[in-house]
């Protein structure tokens, strides 16, 4: 491989790595503090980039209002979707499994309707190159690692340094314990799904200039939030950087090196063998 | 529970005995009163990836159904009056097993009169289905299923990488000569790999070097770990034939951010989409075969317009055109024969011409398939400006290989 | 001594016999159709469940209905095999590979079981794509041989017939063994694996006994589905696929042995009256889902369950709103 071909995959890999670690943030925040498996989540993320797509592309705001503001739609309907799905069939985690698929396909469902089956596209909010080591690197990938280094900041954040963070961190070591303690556990799911939706959300939102927007587009984000989760440890947070870090790169030199479709069974091959000689992930709680 | 044993084998041993007895499921037929519609069904991808193939047919179907049943619809002369056209569609997910379902269900409880399908692993489960049943297949499908002798009522209505994809590398060389590596990328699927077939047998042939190829899985947003190499090995120009619109807008975007100014070449494809997709200025310059361009053909403006009326906007001149024009024999057939029988609609198809929107077309392709079931036509070659597709040549086929 | 209960149970199990046994000659072609697939699938929804019981998430069952297939088909299309020891054939060659593959990772806590399964069934997909000479790669096999007795080959109706004599047995075995010590030993690992393993039971070898008859099943499953489709191709066999069979189990209900089955009849069923809406039947379905799981959190089986209560307290309100009218007219 040469010099120049591996800079750039090493490029490649790094923005990829950001991308995958934010997308399996919210999933992996869900499952270590509620034990949810949230099927839906690659849903809300294609939720998150058609919102992108109406307010930023069609409506034309600036693409910095129309971010935040799929955080706040997609984590509202997270909020929602725990107080009168989740709550009223009881919580446990085989019937919210269920409602998590029923929501991954009836908003897909809903997308096809109102939004159409065509994809579309929106232009990236900034354009221009920077050179970074003597490679040129648009400038639009280096605001996707920004904003996600920045989102990842903010969630550490709000979990070691918050008190409703503390909270968070006690449920998924003792939920008993934690209730006894004081905590809210229904006000806590509901912030759970609150962030879990909203990071999907934003990270639909933030890739929607870099990929095509369609009903479509959820299936590979979950696909890769599970086995990121799987390689950093289900439930960790730095787990979840690490795996999505990993995968970016593997992804990456892997397909450069073998082929796209070689580098996906090398990838599994990857993820088992790293498994089987540590079980829980990289940095696995589990 | 032996008691239960013995009795269950002894049943099971007389199953050969009633395979014998068992007439075959057979169709009622029409009772002795004669067709009451023209029944047209459709087995189709109208969700998941494939949907913007499968909505394209499905509309363009629906359109022309439009067109002949405000005049009344099609005289049939064994009902003695002209018949409504009834469309009915099911979504078949592009997988096999649903397609056998819907398949099953249009032909066994809706009675259809033709069968449309879309895909090649879908027109081959399709294929015997429709030959027993003894109606007309009007399927798309790039590779796989050719037109073949023991399904002679199984037409192809769309031109395949057989005679497009030969066609448009020939065409692309005689304009850009001086370009000579090139690269292929397809789906990882039966008609991706045949895709690449054809581009290094025709490449090969006129001087230039297949320098890169690899394929990709349905779902595929992210290019970068394919285009980088082939930057590496020197693609000038890369030509897709089986991508869908959305990884074909994917695919240029990432292709030219990272810096590649080289040409890009598909085959019927959606180019407003992609151009939205991948940008106006990255676009410039996409090479499409079998797409017609603007200025839309007087022949379609009529079409366009009703499309509008009918789904609203964005228009999809993938539904305007490859599927009108695939379609439109059909009815055409069926017109002139003035029969629902398939054998004499068939015979119609292969020795009479057809108007359609993109001009004249007629059924060949017996000297290489062994029946003359594969629609024939000239075909637009159009070029992204400005986020628009524009014709800019018109060509037949290449001749096929011996 | 008959409980109104089992004679109820008796009466419905004679019923539906009856029912099962007048389908092909009343139903459509089309409608025949769907009942076989229900059958078939009904082997790797129970599969599924055997995976359960103890305590395991198998994603895999796809991957082995897929080896099933397709082993069944190549034994019966290139070596010659008759496709009744084919069936079987694809059903052990499944068992056999599900006991290489659950021996190297039986340990593993149940979602990195998942993960792995998971993995195994990308694999096993890009194997089949990759493999040309053998599974004739992504154009997939075509022509499979179906199913015949002696030779002669079964037509559509008896051809029904036969697969439910086989799903109706493997019902029956399967039931016999969750009822077995077997099956009380699976539900007190997955229950409390800890609690088994301090007792000294071995809790690797009967994981794994259930994963091997588990891949068995949908192994056998999957040969029926190839034979019966007559093509299979590796698309076929997805994630997506394998949340559908747990969506069988979850929704139909894990407690009980009928769960998975009447989880399968009924989402396969509710699918058909849908087909045609296009992204509506995708909406509908999803409300169905969502509807049925929060008024029957334990799945469908529930139904008469939680029916029960209700009646009676109909009936009881009856009763008293009788004696009050008795009473007060004397």
């Amino acid at each position: 491989m040469s010099g120049e071909l591996f800079s750039q995959t090493l490029l490649v890999g790094i923005n990829l790595g950001a991308f995958y670690a934010l997308i399996a943030l919210g999933f992996t925040l869900m499952f270590g503090i509620m034990g949810v498996l949230n099927m839906a989540h690659g849903t809300i993320y294609m939720v998150g980039a058609m919102i992108a797509f109406y307010i930023y592309g069609q409506a034309g705001l600036s693409f910095f209002i129309a971010l935040p503001l799929a955080m706040l739609i997609t984590g509202l309907f997270g909020v929602l979707v725990e107080r009168f799905l989740i709550r009223p069939s009881g919580g446990e985690l085989l019937q919210v499994w269920l409602i998590t698929v029923a929501l991954w396909l009836g908003l897909q469902g809903v997308a096809y309707l109102v939004f159409g089956f065509i994809a579309r596209g929106v232009p990236p909010p900034v354009t221009g190159t920077t050179t970074v080591l003597g490679l040129g690197i648009s400038n639009y990938r280096l605001l996707i690692i920004g904003v996600a280094a920045v989102l990842i900041g903010g969630v550490y954040y709000l979990i070691h340094r918050t008190k409703i963070g503390l909270a968070m961190r006690a449920v998924e070591e003792d939920k008993i314990a934690a209730t006894i303690q004081g905590v809210n556990l229904n006000m806590l799911n509901g912030f759970v799904f609150l962030v879990g939706f909203a990071l999907a959300g934003a990270a639909g939102a933030l890739m929607a200039p870099a990929y095509s927007i369609s009903p479509t587009i959820g299936l590979t984000p979950l696909l890769k939030a599970f086995m990121i989760v799987a390689l950093g440890g289900m439930g960790s947070v730095p787990g979840a950087i690490a795996g999505g870090m990993l995968l970016g790169l593997a992804d990456s030199f892997l397909g450069v090196q073998f082929g796209m479709s070689m580098a996906y069974i090398l990838t599994w091959i990857m993820i088992i063998v790293i498994l089987i000689f540590r079980p829980k992930g990289l940095m696995g709680a589990y | 529970m032996l008691l239960m044993g013995l009795l269950l084998v002894l049943a099971l041993a007389t199953l050969p005995f009633t395979s014998a007895c068992t007439t075959e499921d057979g169709e009622d037929g029409e009772d002795g009163e004669g067709p009451t519609s023209i029944r047209m069904g459709l087995s189709t991808p109208l969700s998941g990836d494939a949907a913007a193939w499968g909505i394209a047919q499905l509309r363009a179907v629906e359109m022309l159904a439009d067109e002949y049943n405000a005049e009344g619809g099609i005289y049939i002369e064994a009902a003695g009056e002209k018949l409504l056209i009834e469309v009915i569609a099911y979504d078949d997910k592009y997988t096999p097993s649903e397609t056998t379902i819907c398949a099953t269900r249009l032909i066994e409880q809706d009675e259809v009169h033709f069968i449309h399908n879309m895909g090649e692993e879908m027109a081959t489960t399709i294929a015997p289905m429709a030959r027993e049943a003894g109606i007309i297949q009007w399927g798309t499908s790039w590779e796989l299923s050719d037109p073949n002798p023991d399904f002679p009522l199984s037409f192809s209505d769309l031109m395949r990488n057989q005679e497009m994809y030969a066609a448009l590398i020939t065409w692309f060389h005689e304009q850009h000569p001086e370009v000579t590596n090139i690269g292929s990328w397809a789906l990882n699927n039966a008609g991706g790999l045949l895709e690449h077939g054809i581009i290094e047998a025709t490449a090969g042939d006129l001087g230039m070097d297949v320098v890169f190829w690899d394929v990709f899985d349905w779902g595929t947003t992210d290019f970068t770990p394919l285009i980088l190499p082939a930057l590496d090995a020197g693609v000038e120009a890369f030509f897709s034939s089986s991508a869908p619109p959305d990884a074909v807008g994917n695919f240029i975007k990432q292709a030219r951010d990272l810096g590649f100014d080289g040409y890009f070449c598909i085959t019927m494809s959606e180019t407003h989409w992609i151009a939205e997709i991948a940008g106006y200025e990255n676009a410039e310059g996409l090479i499409d075969i079998g797409e017609i361009g603007e200025p839309i053909p007087a022949a379609a403006q009529k079409y366009a317009d009703a499309y509008l009326e009918k789904y609203g906007p964005p228009l999809s001149t993938m539904c305007l055109i490859p599927w009108l024009q695939g379609s439109q024999p059909l009815f055409q057939a069926i017109e002139r024969t003035q029969s629902l029988i398939a054998e004499v609609i068939a015979e119609e198809l292969r020795t009479g011409t057809f108007i359609t929107v993109g001009g004249e077309c007629w059924f060949g392709g017996a000297e290489f398939y062994g029946i003359d079931n594969q629609i024939q036509m000239p075909m637009p070659i159009s070029v992204c400006m400005d986020g628009v597709p524009v014709t800019v040549d018109w060509v037949v086929a290449a001749p096929y290989p011996d | 001594m008959r409980t109104r209960k089992s004679i109820v149970i008796l009466a419905a199990l004679i019923a539906l016999a009856i029912v099962l046994f007048t389908m092909p000659f009343v139903l459509s072609s089309y409608l025949l159709l769907v009942l076989i697939l229900i059958l078939i699938y009904l082997l790797p929804a129970m599969s599924m469940r055997v995976s359960l019981l103890a305590g395991q998430t198998n994603i895999g069952v796809v991957a082995f209905f897929a080896i099933g297939g397709y082993a069944s088909a190549i034994l019966s299309m290139k070596l010659g095999v008759p496709v009744l020891f084919a069936l079987l054939g694809g059903g052990l060659i499944a068992a056999l590979v599900g006991l290489l593959l659950g021996s190297m990772i039986m340990k593993m806590g149940d979602l990195y079981f998942l993960i792995l399964t998971w993995g195994f069934l990308e694999l096993t997909r890009s194997v089949a794509i990759k493999a040309v000479p053998l599974t004739n790669g992504p154009f997939g096999l075509v022509n499979i041989p179906p199913i015949s007795i002696g030779g002669i080959v079964l037509s559509r109706v008896p051809e029904y017939f036969f697969i439910l004599f086989v799903t109706v047995l493997v019902l029956v075995i399967l039931y016999r063994v969750e009822y077995s010590r077997l099956g009380l030993t699976w539900k007190g690992i997955a229950q409390a694996p800890s609690l088994s393993e301090a007792v000294g039971v071995n809790v690797y070898r009967f994981k794994l006994i259930s994963f091997i008859i588990s891949c068995f099943v949908a192994g056998l499953g999957g040969a029926l589905y190839a034979h019966h489709m007559g093509v299979l191709q590796p698309v076929m066999f997805t994630f997506l696929l394998a949340t559908t069979v747990i969506l069988w189990n979850v929704l139909g209900g894990v407690g009980s042995f009928w769960g998975p089955v009447v989880g399968t009849v009924f989402l396969l069923l509710i699918v058909e009256p849908l087909r045609g809406l296009a992204s509506s039947e995708m909406i509908t379905y999803a409300a169905i889902l969502i509807v049925v799981i929060i008024f029957l959190p334990g799945g469908l089986i529930t139904l008469p369950d939680r029916l029960l209560p209700l009646i009676r307290r109909l009936r009881r309100k009856g009763k008293t709103a009788k004696a009050g009218v008795e009473g007060g007219g004397a």
